[in-house]
Protein backbone atom coordinates (compact mmCIF):
# COMPACT_ATOMS: atom_id res chain seq x y z
CA UNK A 1 0.00 0.00 0.00
CA UNK A 2 1.20 3.57 -1.10
CA UNK A 3 2.02 5.98 2.05
CA UNK A 4 -0.74 8.73 2.78
CA UNK A 5 0.74 11.57 1.08
CA UNK A 6 -0.51 15.03 3.74
CA UNK A 7 -2.11 17.94 1.95
CA UNK A 8 -2.75 21.51 2.82
CA UNK A 9 -5.35 23.48 1.13
CA UNK A 10 -4.60 27.49 0.85
CA UNK A 11 -7.70 29.55 -0.35
CA UNK A 12 -9.62 32.77 1.59
CA UNK A 13 -12.47 31.46 -0.48
CA UNK A 14 -14.47 28.92 1.55
CA UNK A 15 -16.22 27.24 -1.40
CA UNK A 16 -13.00 26.98 -2.84
CA UNK A 17 -11.46 24.83 0.15
CA UNK A 18 -14.56 22.91 -0.14
CA UNK A 19 -14.56 21.32 -3.89
CA UNK A 20 -10.44 20.58 -3.31
CA UNK A 21 -11.68 18.92 -0.40
CA UNK A 22 -14.79 17.66 -2.46
CA UNK A 23 -12.41 16.13 -5.13
CA UNK A 24 -9.71 15.19 -2.40
CA UNK A 25 -12.10 12.39 -1.22
CA UNK A 26 -11.86 10.00 -4.12
CA UNK A 27 -7.76 9.63 -3.97
CA UNK A 28 -7.78 7.81 -0.75
CA UNK A 29 -3.76 8.41 -0.81
CA UNK A 30 -4.18 11.97 0.10
CA UNK A 31 -5.35 13.08 3.42
CA UNK A 32 -6.21 16.74 3.68
CA UNK A 33 -4.54 17.84 6.82
CA UNK A 34 -5.37 21.11 7.32
CA UNK A 35 -7.30 24.34 5.29
CA UNK A 36 -6.00 28.36 5.49
CA UNK A 37 -7.86 30.87 4.59
CA UNK A 38 -4.20 33.39 4.09
CA UNK A 39 -0.33 33.10 4.17
CA UNK A 40 -0.17 33.61 8.05
CA UNK A 41 -2.45 30.67 8.62
CA UNK A 42 -0.62 28.64 5.78
CA UNK A 43 3.08 29.50 6.89
CA UNK A 44 2.14 27.86 10.33
CA UNK A 45 0.37 24.80 9.10
CA UNK A 46 3.52 24.48 7.24
CA UNK A 47 5.25 24.34 9.78
CA UNK A 48 3.62 22.13 11.96
CA UNK A 49 2.18 19.74 9.39
CA UNK A 50 5.15 19.08 6.83
CA UNK A 51 3.12 18.50 3.91
CA UNK A 52 3.57 16.89 1.03
CA UNK A 53 1.48 18.73 -1.83
CA UNK A 54 -0.21 22.27 -1.64
CA UNK A 55 -2.69 23.33 -3.13
CA UNK A 56 -2.51 27.30 -3.35
CA UNK A 57 -4.46 29.92 -4.03
CA UNK A 58 -2.56 33.03 -5.31
CA UNK A 59 -4.77 36.32 -5.02
CA UNK A 60 -5.13 36.39 -1.15
CA UNK A 61 -5.40 39.09 1.05
CA UNK A 62 -2.21 40.72 2.38
CA UNK A 63 0.40 38.09 1.23
CA UNK A 64 -0.04 36.54 -2.27
CA UNK A 65 0.17 33.15 -2.89
CA UNK A 66 3.72 33.41 -4.49
CA UNK A 67 5.03 35.98 -1.95
CA UNK A 68 4.13 32.97 0.48
CA UNK A 69 6.00 30.38 -1.36
CA UNK A 70 8.68 32.37 -1.00
CA UNK A 71 9.34 32.84 1.77
CA UNK A 72 8.71 29.00 3.00
CA UNK A 73 11.90 26.90 3.60
CA UNK A 74 10.82 23.29 3.57
CA UNK A 75 10.14 21.76 0.13
CA UNK A 76 6.37 20.82 -1.21
CA UNK A 77 5.02 20.20 -4.26
CA UNK A 78 2.54 23.08 -4.99
CA UNK A 79 -0.20 23.13 -7.59
CA UNK A 80 -1.92 26.49 -8.11
CA UNK A 81 -5.29 27.20 -7.89
CA UNK A 82 -6.23 30.50 -9.45
CA UNK A 83 -8.99 32.87 -11.55
CA UNK A 84 -5.75 34.40 -12.96
CA UNK A 85 -4.13 32.34 -16.18
CA UNK A 86 -1.12 35.57 -16.09
CA UNK A 87 0.88 33.66 -14.20
CA UNK A 88 0.57 30.28 -15.72
CA UNK A 89 3.30 30.35 -18.37
CA UNK A 90 6.20 30.25 -16.02
CA UNK A 91 4.88 28.24 -13.62
CA UNK A 92 4.26 25.44 -16.35
CA UNK A 93 7.62 25.91 -17.61
CA UNK A 94 9.44 25.22 -13.67
CA UNK A 95 8.12 23.19 -11.30
CA UNK A 96 5.00 23.30 -10.44
CA UNK A 97 2.79 20.56 -10.48
CA UNK A 98 0.01 22.00 -12.09
CA UNK A 99 -2.22 25.06 -12.42
CA UNK A 100 -5.81 24.62 -12.00
CA UNK A 101 -7.84 27.44 -13.63
CA UNK A 102 -10.85 27.87 -11.42
CA UNK A 103 -13.26 26.98 -12.26
CA UNK A 104 -12.01 23.77 -13.12
CA UNK A 105 -13.77 20.27 -14.04
CA UNK A 106 -13.21 16.78 -11.98
CA UNK A 107 -11.21 15.34 -14.95
CA UNK A 108 -8.66 17.79 -14.86
CA UNK A 109 -8.26 17.65 -11.19
CA UNK A 110 -7.64 13.83 -11.86
CA UNK A 111 -4.95 15.14 -13.98
CA UNK A 112 -3.15 16.94 -11.57
CA UNK A 113 -3.49 14.49 -9.05
CA UNK A 114 -1.73 12.07 -11.89
CA UNK A 115 0.82 14.30 -12.23
CA UNK A 116 1.26 14.52 -7.87
CA UNK A 117 1.51 10.45 -7.98
CA UNK A 118 4.22 10.57 -10.75
CA UNK A 119 6.17 13.24 -8.72
CA UNK A 120 5.37 11.24 -5.49
CA UNK A 121 6.72 8.35 -6.56
CA UNK A 122 9.55 9.36 -7.42
CA UNK A 123 10.37 11.01 -4.20
CA UNK A 124 11.54 14.78 -4.64
CA UNK A 125 9.80 17.91 -3.48
CA UNK A 126 10.27 20.31 -5.47
CA UNK A 127 10.67 24.31 -4.55
CA UNK A 128 9.61 26.60 -7.37
CA UNK A 129 11.47 29.19 -7.63
CA UNK A 130 8.95 32.21 -7.09
CA UNK A 131 11.61 34.71 -8.53
CA UNK A 132 11.56 33.29 -12.13
CA UNK A 133 7.61 33.42 -11.85
CA UNK A 134 7.62 36.95 -10.69
CA UNK A 135 9.96 37.87 -13.14
CA UNK A 136 7.34 37.81 -15.72
CA UNK A 137 5.33 40.23 -14.17
CA UNK A 138 6.14 43.83 -14.87
CA UNK A 139 4.93 45.31 -12.08
CA UNK A 140 6.94 46.62 -9.92
CA UNK A 141 6.59 45.45 -6.44
CA UNK A 142 4.71 47.26 -3.83
CA UNK A 143 5.60 45.68 -0.77
CA UNK A 144 7.97 42.79 0.78
CA UNK A 145 6.89 39.56 2.55
CA UNK A 146 9.37 38.11 4.86
CA UNK A 147 8.73 35.83 7.54
CA UNK A 148 9.91 35.94 11.50
CA UNK A 149 9.77 32.31 12.78
CA UNK A 150 6.62 30.82 11.72
CA UNK A 151 5.14 34.39 11.26
CA UNK A 152 4.56 36.32 8.14
CA UNK A 153 5.57 40.25 8.29
CA UNK A 154 4.07 42.03 5.05
CA UNK A 155 6.40 45.37 5.06
CA UNK A 156 5.66 48.25 2.90
CA UNK A 157 8.61 49.50 0.85
CA UNK A 158 8.37 53.06 2.90
CA UNK A 159 9.77 51.28 6.02
CA UNK A 160 12.78 49.56 4.86
CA UNK A 161 15.96 51.34 5.56
CA UNK A 162 17.74 49.11 3.06
CA UNK A 163 18.60 45.79 1.55
CA UNK A 164 22.14 44.21 2.04
CA UNK A 165 23.73 42.10 0.43
CA UNK A 166 24.74 38.19 2.28
CA UNK A 167 26.93 35.69 0.39
CA UNK A 168 23.33 34.28 -0.95
CA UNK A 169 21.01 36.17 1.02
CA UNK A 170 19.80 39.35 1.08
CA UNK A 171 19.24 41.51 4.67
CA UNK A 172 16.30 43.76 4.74
CA UNK A 173 16.36 46.04 7.42
CA UNK A 174 13.57 48.08 8.87
CA UNK A 175 14.25 51.04 11.81
CA UNK A 176 13.68 48.12 14.14
CA UNK A 177 14.30 45.03 12.87
CA UNK A 178 15.73 42.57 9.63
CA UNK A 179 15.18 39.87 7.92
CA UNK A 180 16.61 37.82 5.61
CA UNK A 181 15.16 36.87 1.90
CA UNK A 182 16.03 34.63 -0.52
CA UNK A 183 16.62 36.80 -3.87
CA UNK A 184 19.29 38.39 -5.21
CA UNK A 185 20.62 42.10 -4.88
CA UNK A 186 20.25 41.73 -8.78
CA UNK A 187 16.31 40.58 -8.35
CA UNK A 188 15.53 43.25 -6.18
CA UNK A 189 17.42 46.17 -8.09
CA UNK A 190 14.99 45.20 -10.74
CA UNK A 191 11.73 44.66 -8.88
CA UNK A 192 11.82 47.89 -6.59
CA UNK A 193 10.78 51.16 -7.35
CA UNK A 194 13.68 53.23 -9.33
CA UNK A 195 13.16 56.02 -8.35
CA UNK A 196 12.81 55.46 -4.63
CA UNK A 197 15.43 52.73 -4.30
CA UNK A 198 18.91 53.09 -5.37
CA UNK A 199 21.97 50.17 -5.61
CA UNK A 200 24.60 52.62 -3.81
CA UNK A 201 26.97 50.01 -3.61
CA UNK A 202 27.44 46.49 -4.24
CA UNK A 203 26.40 45.44 -1.16
CA UNK A 204 23.56 47.84 -0.45
CA UNK A 205 20.25 49.28 -1.92
CA UNK A 206 19.21 52.23 -0.18
CA UNK A 207 15.64 53.49 -0.09
CA UNK A 208 16.80 57.17 -0.69
CA UNK A 209 13.45 58.72 1.26
CA UNK A 210 15.40 57.84 4.08
CA UNK A 211 18.90 59.31 3.66
CA UNK A 212 19.33 62.01 5.88
CA UNK A 213 22.61 63.20 4.26
CA UNK A 214 25.79 62.44 2.25
CA UNK A 215 28.78 62.39 4.10
CA UNK A 216 32.18 62.64 2.48
CA UNK A 217 34.20 59.42 3.33
CA UNK A 218 37.78 59.75 1.43
CA UNK A 219 38.99 61.17 -1.32
CA UNK A 220 36.50 60.63 -3.95
CA UNK A 221 33.68 58.08 -1.85
CA UNK A 222 30.97 59.19 0.28
CA UNK A 223 28.86 58.20 3.27
CA UNK A 224 24.96 57.44 3.20
CA UNK A 225 23.83 58.41 6.50
CA UNK A 226 20.45 57.08 7.76
CA UNK A 227 20.44 57.99 11.26
CA UNK A 228 23.42 58.28 13.68
CA UNK A 229 24.05 54.46 13.48
CA UNK A 230 23.62 53.47 10.10
CA UNK A 231 25.72 55.04 7.54
CA UNK A 232 25.85 53.10 4.30
CA UNK A 233 29.07 53.48 1.78
CA UNK A 234 27.95 54.62 -1.53
CA UNK A 235 30.53 53.84 -4.43
CA UNK A 236 31.60 56.28 -7.62
CA UNK A 237 28.58 54.49 -9.97
CA UNK A 238 26.12 54.46 -6.99
CA UNK A 239 26.78 58.53 -6.68
CA UNK A 240 26.28 59.23 -9.94
CA UNK A 241 22.37 56.97 -9.33
CA UNK A 242 21.73 58.60 -6.55
CA UNK A 243 22.62 62.51 -7.97
CA UNK A 244 19.84 61.59 -10.66
CA UNK A 245 17.13 60.00 -8.58
CA UNK A 246 17.93 62.86 -5.51
CA UNK A 247 18.66 65.31 -8.61
CA UNK A 248 21.34 67.43 -6.76
CA UNK B 1 -19.94 82.31 -27.87
CA UNK B 2 -18.04 84.33 -30.51
CA UNK B 3 -19.32 87.32 -32.68
CA UNK B 4 -20.99 85.27 -35.17
CA UNK B 5 -20.17 87.49 -38.17
CA UNK B 6 -16.53 88.70 -36.92
CA UNK B 7 -15.24 84.92 -35.83
CA UNK B 8 -16.09 83.63 -39.68
CA UNK B 9 -14.32 85.42 -42.66
CA UNK B 10 -16.97 83.64 -44.57
CA UNK B 11 -20.30 84.82 -42.82
CA UNK B 12 -18.40 88.64 -42.99
CA UNK B 13 -17.91 88.46 -46.81
CA UNK B 14 -21.50 87.47 -47.24
CA UNK B 15 -22.76 90.35 -44.51
CA UNK B 16 -20.28 92.61 -46.71
CA UNK B 17 -21.59 91.87 -49.77
CA UNK B 18 -25.32 91.96 -48.93
CA UNK B 19 -24.97 95.65 -47.70
CA UNK B 20 -23.21 96.19 -51.20
CA UNK B 21 -25.96 95.11 -52.40
CA UNK B 22 -28.13 97.13 -50.22
CA UNK B 23 -26.06 100.30 -51.06
CA UNK B 24 -27.07 100.10 -54.41
CA UNK B 25 -30.40 99.50 -54.28
CA UNK B 26 -30.52 102.40 -51.60
CA UNK B 27 -28.66 104.50 -54.33
CA UNK B 28 -31.09 103.70 -57.33
CA UNK B 29 -33.93 104.20 -55.78
CA UNK B 30 -33.34 107.83 -54.78
CA UNK B 31 -32.36 108.51 -58.18
CA UNK B 32 -35.01 107.23 -60.15
CA UNK B 33 -38.26 107.64 -57.62
CA UNK B 34 -36.87 110.92 -55.78
CA UNK B 35 -34.81 111.94 -58.84
CA UNK B 36 -31.80 112.67 -56.87
CA UNK B 37 -28.62 113.44 -59.49
CA UNK B 38 -26.46 109.85 -59.44
CA UNK B 39 -23.57 110.87 -57.56
CA UNK B 40 -25.66 112.37 -54.14
CA UNK B 41 -27.89 109.14 -54.25
CA UNK B 42 -24.60 106.76 -54.69
CA UNK B 43 -23.24 109.14 -51.80
CA UNK B 44 -26.32 109.07 -49.34
CA UNK B 45 -26.79 104.95 -50.34
CA UNK B 46 -23.03 104.63 -49.63
CA UNK B 47 -22.24 106.25 -46.63
CA UNK B 48 -25.91 105.88 -44.72
CA UNK B 49 -25.46 102.06 -45.29
CA UNK B 50 -21.96 101.87 -44.34
CA UNK B 51 -22.21 102.85 -40.76
CA UNK B 52 -25.42 100.63 -40.51
CA UNK B 53 -23.21 98.14 -41.61
CA UNK B 54 -20.69 99.04 -38.75
CA UNK B 55 -23.19 99.52 -36.48
CA UNK B 56 -24.61 95.71 -37.13
CA UNK B 57 -21.66 94.47 -35.66
CA UNK B 58 -22.40 96.41 -33.04
CA UNK B 59 -25.41 95.82 -31.64
CA UNK B 60 -24.23 91.99 -31.10
CA UNK B 61 -22.18 93.16 -27.67
CA UNK B 62 -25.14 94.60 -25.98
CA UNK B 63 -27.30 91.41 -26.51
CA UNK B 64 -24.37 89.42 -25.53
CA UNK B 65 -24.13 91.12 -22.56
CA UNK B 66 -27.35 92.30 -21.10
CA UNK B 67 -28.64 89.34 -19.61
CA UNK B 68 -31.94 88.95 -19.61
CA UNK B 69 -33.10 86.34 -17.03
CA UNK B 70 -31.71 88.88 -14.71
CA UNK B 71 -35.11 91.14 -15.27
CA UNK B 72 -36.60 91.51 -18.09
CA UNK B 73 -37.66 95.27 -18.10
CA UNK B 74 -34.22 95.82 -17.27
CA UNK B 75 -32.90 93.89 -19.99
CA UNK B 76 -35.72 95.28 -22.27
CA UNK B 77 -34.48 99.61 -20.79
CA UNK B 78 -30.96 98.99 -21.39
CA UNK B 79 -31.58 97.45 -24.90
CA UNK B 80 -33.47 100.67 -25.95
CA UNK B 81 -30.66 103.10 -24.28
CA UNK B 82 -28.25 101.21 -25.97
CA UNK B 83 -30.52 101.47 -29.69
CA UNK B 84 -31.01 105.26 -28.88
CA UNK B 85 -27.38 105.81 -28.81
CA UNK B 86 -26.87 103.89 -31.60
CA UNK B 87 -29.13 105.49 -33.34
CA UNK B 88 -28.38 109.01 -33.18
CA UNK B 89 -24.73 108.11 -33.58
CA UNK B 90 -25.28 106.61 -36.57
CA UNK B 91 -27.29 109.63 -37.92
CA UNK B 92 -24.92 112.09 -36.43
CA UNK B 93 -21.94 110.59 -38.26
CA UNK B 94 -23.88 109.94 -41.90
CA UNK B 95 -24.88 113.59 -41.85
CA UNK B 96 -21.43 114.79 -40.99
CA UNK B 97 -19.85 112.90 -43.47
CA UNK B 98 -22.45 113.88 -46.03
CA UNK B 99 -22.75 117.48 -45.77
CA UNK B 100 -18.26 117.76 -45.96
CA UNK B 101 -18.65 115.68 -49.11
CA UNK B 102 -22.01 117.53 -50.56
CA UNK B 103 -22.74 120.82 -51.35
CA UNK B 104 -25.60 122.60 -49.21
CA UNK B 105 -28.11 122.56 -51.93
CA UNK B 106 -27.42 118.58 -52.30
CA UNK B 107 -27.11 118.15 -48.66
CA UNK B 108 -30.83 119.94 -48.09
CA UNK B 109 -32.22 118.24 -50.84
CA UNK B 110 -31.57 114.87 -49.01
CA UNK B 111 -31.69 115.80 -45.86
CA UNK B 112 -35.59 117.30 -45.40
CA UNK B 113 -37.27 116.44 -42.44
CA UNK B 114 -39.61 114.04 -43.92
CA UNK B 115 -36.64 112.24 -44.62
CA UNK B 116 -34.84 112.32 -41.40
CA UNK B 117 -38.13 110.50 -39.91
CA UNK B 118 -38.39 107.76 -42.27
CA UNK B 119 -34.09 107.24 -41.78
CA UNK B 120 -35.14 107.07 -38.34
CA UNK B 121 -37.51 104.74 -38.15
CA UNK B 122 -35.84 102.69 -40.28
CA UNK B 123 -32.84 102.66 -38.51
CA UNK B 124 -34.82 101.46 -35.45
CA UNK B 125 -36.17 98.92 -37.26
CA UNK B 126 -32.94 97.36 -38.65
CA UNK B 127 -31.91 97.16 -34.96
CA UNK B 128 -34.25 95.35 -33.77
CA UNK B 129 -33.63 93.00 -36.71
CA UNK B 130 -30.23 92.35 -35.63
CA UNK B 131 -30.99 91.95 -32.17
CA UNK B 132 -33.51 89.46 -32.77
CA UNK B 133 -31.31 87.67 -35.02
CA UNK B 134 -28.31 87.84 -32.62
CA UNK B 135 -30.60 86.65 -29.98
CA UNK B 136 -31.83 83.99 -32.47
CA UNK B 137 -28.27 83.08 -33.05
CA UNK B 138 -27.53 82.41 -29.00
CA UNK B 139 -30.47 80.30 -28.70
CA UNK B 140 -29.78 77.97 -31.26
CA UNK B 141 -26.01 78.33 -29.64
CA UNK B 142 -27.47 77.07 -26.83
CA UNK B 143 -29.42 74.33 -27.71
CA UNK B 144 -26.35 72.75 -29.28
CA UNK B 145 -24.12 73.23 -26.66
CA UNK B 146 -26.59 71.14 -24.71
CA UNK B 147 -27.06 68.88 -26.81
CA UNK B 148 -23.06 68.31 -26.83
CA UNK B 149 -23.71 68.37 -23.09
CA UNK B 150 -25.83 65.57 -23.31
CA UNK B 151 -23.88 63.71 -25.85
CA UNK B 152 -21.04 63.34 -23.71
CA UNK B 153 -23.46 62.46 -20.44
CA UNK B 154 -24.43 59.55 -23.16
CA UNK B 155 -20.58 58.59 -23.37
CA UNK B 156 -20.24 58.69 -19.99
CA UNK B 157 -22.91 56.19 -19.25
CA UNK B 158 -22.04 53.75 -21.77
CA UNK B 159 -18.55 53.80 -20.18
CA UNK B 160 -19.86 53.16 -16.87
CA UNK B 161 -21.97 49.93 -18.34
CA UNK B 162 -18.95 49.29 -20.12
CA UNK B 163 -16.99 49.26 -16.97
CA UNK B 164 -19.85 47.39 -14.99
CA UNK B 165 -20.21 44.92 -17.30
CA UNK B 166 -16.02 44.50 -17.20
CA UNK B 167 -16.30 44.25 -13.38
CA UNK B 168 -18.93 41.37 -14.13
CA UNK B 169 -16.72 39.25 -16.66
CA UNK B 170 -13.04 39.78 -14.38
CA UNK B 171 -11.81 37.09 -13.38
CA UNK B 172 -11.65 38.30 -9.87
CA UNK B 173 -15.75 38.19 -9.60
CA UNK B 174 -16.79 35.64 -12.64
CA UNK B 175 -14.76 33.10 -12.47
CA UNK B 176 -14.35 32.92 -8.63
CA UNK B 177 -18.13 33.39 -8.62
CA UNK B 178 -18.11 30.47 -10.99
CA UNK B 179 -15.79 28.40 -9.24
CA UNK B 180 -18.18 28.89 -6.11
CA UNK B 181 -21.32 27.47 -8.15
CA UNK B 182 -19.62 24.40 -8.75
CA UNK B 183 -18.72 23.92 -5.01
CA UNK B 184 -21.87 24.54 -4.59
CA UNK B 185 -23.36 21.79 -6.83
CA UNK B 186 -21.45 18.85 -4.76
CA UNK B 187 -22.25 20.50 -1.11
CA UNK B 188 -25.31 22.50 -1.65
CA UNK B 189 -27.41 21.57 -5.12
CA UNK B 190 -30.16 24.42 -4.39
CA UNK B 191 -27.38 27.01 -3.13
CA UNK B 192 -26.09 26.14 -6.61
CA UNK B 193 -29.34 27.30 -8.32
CA UNK B 194 -29.61 30.28 -5.71
CA UNK B 195 -26.70 31.81 -7.19
CA UNK B 196 -26.78 30.71 -10.83
CA UNK B 197 -29.87 32.72 -10.82
CA UNK B 198 -28.63 35.70 -8.98
CA UNK B 199 -26.11 35.67 -11.20
CA UNK B 200 -27.96 35.42 -14.19
CA UNK B 201 -30.14 38.35 -12.31
CA UNK B 202 -27.16 40.56 -11.88
CA UNK B 203 -25.83 40.10 -15.06
CA UNK B 204 -29.12 40.41 -17.21
CA UNK B 205 -30.01 43.85 -15.31
CA UNK B 206 -26.93 45.78 -16.63
CA UNK B 207 -27.26 44.58 -20.05
CA UNK B 208 -30.92 45.37 -20.24
CA UNK B 209 -31.48 48.67 -18.56
CA UNK B 210 -29.17 51.23 -20.46
CA UNK B 211 -31.63 53.39 -21.71
CA UNK B 212 -33.22 54.27 -18.61
CA UNK B 213 -31.52 56.63 -17.06
CA UNK B 214 -32.95 56.83 -13.49
CA UNK B 215 -34.90 53.71 -11.48
CA UNK B 216 -36.40 53.63 -8.55
CA UNK B 217 -33.67 53.07 -5.56
CA UNK B 218 -36.23 50.11 -4.78
CA UNK B 219 -35.02 48.37 -7.88
CA UNK B 220 -31.09 49.54 -7.64
CA UNK B 221 -31.02 48.02 -4.01
CA UNK B 222 -32.71 44.63 -5.19
CA UNK B 223 -29.42 43.95 -7.77
CA UNK B 224 -26.82 45.33 -5.59
CA UNK B 225 -27.94 42.68 -2.83
CA UNK B 226 -27.73 40.17 -5.49
CA UNK B 227 -24.29 41.12 -5.97
CA UNK B 228 -23.25 41.48 -2.20
CA UNK B 229 -24.86 38.11 -1.82
CA UNK B 230 -22.97 35.99 -4.56
CA UNK B 231 -19.49 37.55 -2.67
CA UNK B 232 -20.78 36.58 0.56
CA UNK B 233 -20.83 33.26 -0.90
CA UNK B 234 -17.54 33.30 -2.07
CA UNK B 235 -16.38 35.10 1.07
CA UNK B 236 -18.47 33.39 4.13
CA UNK B 237 -18.10 35.19 7.14
CA UNK B 238 -15.68 37.72 5.93
CA UNK B 239 -18.42 39.74 4.52
CA UNK B 240 -21.20 41.11 6.05
CA UNK B 241 -24.13 43.63 4.42
CA UNK B 242 -26.41 45.98 6.33
CA UNK B 243 -28.67 47.74 4.95
CA UNK B 244 -30.68 50.51 6.93
CA UNK B 245 -33.75 53.19 6.59
CA UNK B 246 -33.53 52.39 2.28
CA UNK B 247 -37.52 51.91 2.42
CA UNK B 248 -38.55 55.28 2.77
CA UNK B 249 -36.49 56.03 0.03
CA UNK B 250 -37.31 53.32 -2.32
CA UNK B 251 -39.30 55.10 -4.41
CA UNK B 252 -36.76 57.91 -4.98
CA UNK B 253 -34.78 57.83 -8.12
CA UNK B 254 -31.42 57.05 -9.09
CA UNK B 255 -29.36 56.64 -12.21
CA UNK B 256 -28.89 53.05 -13.01
CA UNK B 257 -25.64 51.35 -11.78
CA UNK B 258 -24.74 54.55 -10.04
CA UNK B 259 -23.63 52.43 -6.65
CA UNK B 260 -22.37 49.49 -8.30
CA UNK B 261 -18.36 50.53 -8.71
CA UNK B 262 -19.00 51.88 -4.91
CA UNK B 263 -19.87 48.57 -4.00
CA UNK B 264 -17.29 46.96 -6.12
CA UNK B 265 -14.37 49.01 -4.18
CA UNK B 266 -15.91 48.37 -0.96
CA UNK B 267 -15.51 44.60 -1.80
CA UNK B 268 -11.61 44.90 -3.98
CA UNK B 269 -10.61 47.27 -0.77
CA UNK B 270 -12.27 45.89 2.21
CA UNK B 271 -12.73 42.20 1.33
CA UNK B 272 -10.24 41.18 -1.09
CA UNK B 273 -7.54 42.75 1.46
CA UNK B 274 -8.43 42.06 4.58
CA UNK B 275 -8.19 38.86 6.77
CA UNK B 276 -10.68 40.10 9.19
CA UNK B 277 -14.43 40.13 8.86
CA UNK B 278 -16.05 43.33 6.80
CA UNK B 279 -18.83 44.98 7.29
CA UNK B 280 -20.29 47.14 4.39
CA UNK B 281 -23.37 49.14 5.97
CA UNK B 282 -25.48 51.66 3.78
CA UNK B 283 -27.82 54.21 4.80
CA UNK B 284 -30.26 56.31 3.00
CA UNK B 285 -32.38 59.48 4.04
CA UNK B 286 -33.60 61.95 2.70
CA UNK B 287 -31.85 65.70 2.81
CA UNK B 288 -33.31 69.16 1.39
CA UNK B 289 -35.29 66.84 -1.21
CA UNK B 290 -32.58 65.06 -1.73
CA UNK B 291 -31.62 61.32 -1.84
CA UNK B 292 -28.60 60.87 0.00
CA UNK B 293 -26.90 57.25 0.14
CA UNK B 294 -24.38 56.67 2.59
CA UNK B 295 -21.49 53.15 2.21
CA UNK B 296 -19.34 52.37 4.68
CA UNK B 297 -16.74 50.17 5.21
CA UNK B 298 -13.94 48.92 7.31
CA UNK B 299 -10.70 48.03 6.45
CA UNK B 300 -7.34 46.89 7.31
CA UNK B 301 -5.19 50.01 7.29
CA UNK B 302 -2.19 48.00 6.72
CA UNK B 303 -3.52 46.85 3.83
CA UNK B 304 -1.69 48.18 0.60
CA UNK B 305 -2.95 50.83 -2.04
CA UNK B 306 -2.97 49.38 -5.22
CA UNK B 307 -2.14 51.20 -8.28
CA UNK B 308 -5.63 52.13 -10.94
CA UNK B 309 -7.87 52.52 -7.24
CA UNK B 310 -10.02 55.52 -7.84
CA UNK B 311 -11.13 55.25 -11.21
CA UNK B 312 -14.28 53.70 -10.19
CA UNK B 313 -15.42 56.56 -7.60
CA UNK B 314 -13.96 59.20 -10.38
CA UNK B 315 -16.51 57.64 -12.73
CA UNK B 316 -19.77 58.10 -10.08
CA UNK B 317 -18.54 62.04 -10.03
CA UNK B 318 -18.13 62.70 -13.18
CA UNK B 319 -21.46 60.72 -14.11
CA UNK B 320 -23.15 62.95 -11.34
CA UNK B 321 -21.34 65.80 -12.30
CA UNK B 322 -22.85 65.69 -15.76
CA UNK B 323 -26.38 64.60 -14.63
CA UNK B 324 -26.90 67.84 -12.67
CA UNK B 325 -23.72 69.86 -13.07
CA UNK B 326 -22.25 69.80 -9.44
CA UNK B 327 -19.58 68.68 -7.82
CA UNK B 328 -20.45 68.66 -4.31
CA UNK B 329 -22.37 65.41 -5.00
CA UNK B 330 -19.98 62.75 -3.71
CA UNK B 331 -18.01 63.11 -0.48
CA UNK B 332 -15.26 60.78 0.91
CA UNK B 333 -14.30 60.50 4.53
CA UNK B 334 -11.71 58.05 5.59
CA UNK B 335 -11.63 57.74 9.65
CA UNK B 336 -9.45 55.36 11.55
CA UNK B 337 -9.92 52.17 9.65
CA UNK B 338 -13.61 52.95 8.21
CA UNK B 339 -13.80 54.20 4.44
CA UNK B 340 -17.35 56.46 3.81
CA UNK B 341 -18.70 57.15 0.52
CA UNK B 342 -21.82 59.54 0.59
CA UNK B 343 -23.65 60.61 -2.23
CA UNK B 344 -26.67 62.73 -2.78
CA UNK B 345 -28.49 62.52 -5.70
CA UNK B 346 -31.10 65.43 -6.32
CA UNK B 347 -34.51 64.39 -7.30
CA UNK B 348 -35.85 65.40 -10.64
CA UNK B 349 -39.68 66.80 -10.38
CA UNK B 350 -41.60 64.80 -12.61
CA UNK B 351 -45.01 66.26 -13.55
Amino acid sequence: MSPIHKVIIVDDEPPARAILKAYLKKFSEFEVVTECANGFEALKAIKEYQPDVLFLDIQMPKVTGLELLDVIDDPVNVVFTTAYDQYAIKAFELNAIDYLLKPFSEERFADAINKLKIKLTNGTKDVISVQTIQEEIPEKLDRVVVKKGSQLKVLRLDDILYFEAQSDYVMVHTKEERFLKSNTMAWFEKQLPEQQFVRIHRSYIVNSDKIEKLEPYDKDTHLAVLSQEVKLKISRTGYKKLKEVLRF
Amino acid sequence: MNHPILSRLKVFRLYALLWAVVVLIHSVVLWNFYNIEPIAALMDGFVFNFFLFVFGIEIWYPVFYIDIKKGLIKGITQHIFAGAILIWLWQFLSQTVLSFFLDDRLFSILYTNESLTVRVVLGGLMFLVFTLVYYMLIFFDNIQQKEKEQETMQRLLRETELKALKAQLNPHFLFNSLNSISSLTITDSDGARDMINKLSDFMRYSLKKNENAFLPLREEMKNMARYLEIEKVRFGDRLNCVVENCNECSDLKIPVLLLQPLYENAIKHGVYESIEPVTIRTFCKVVDGELEISIINNFDPEGIVHKGEGVGLENVKSRLYYLFNRQDLVEVNIENNFFEVVVRIPQLIEK
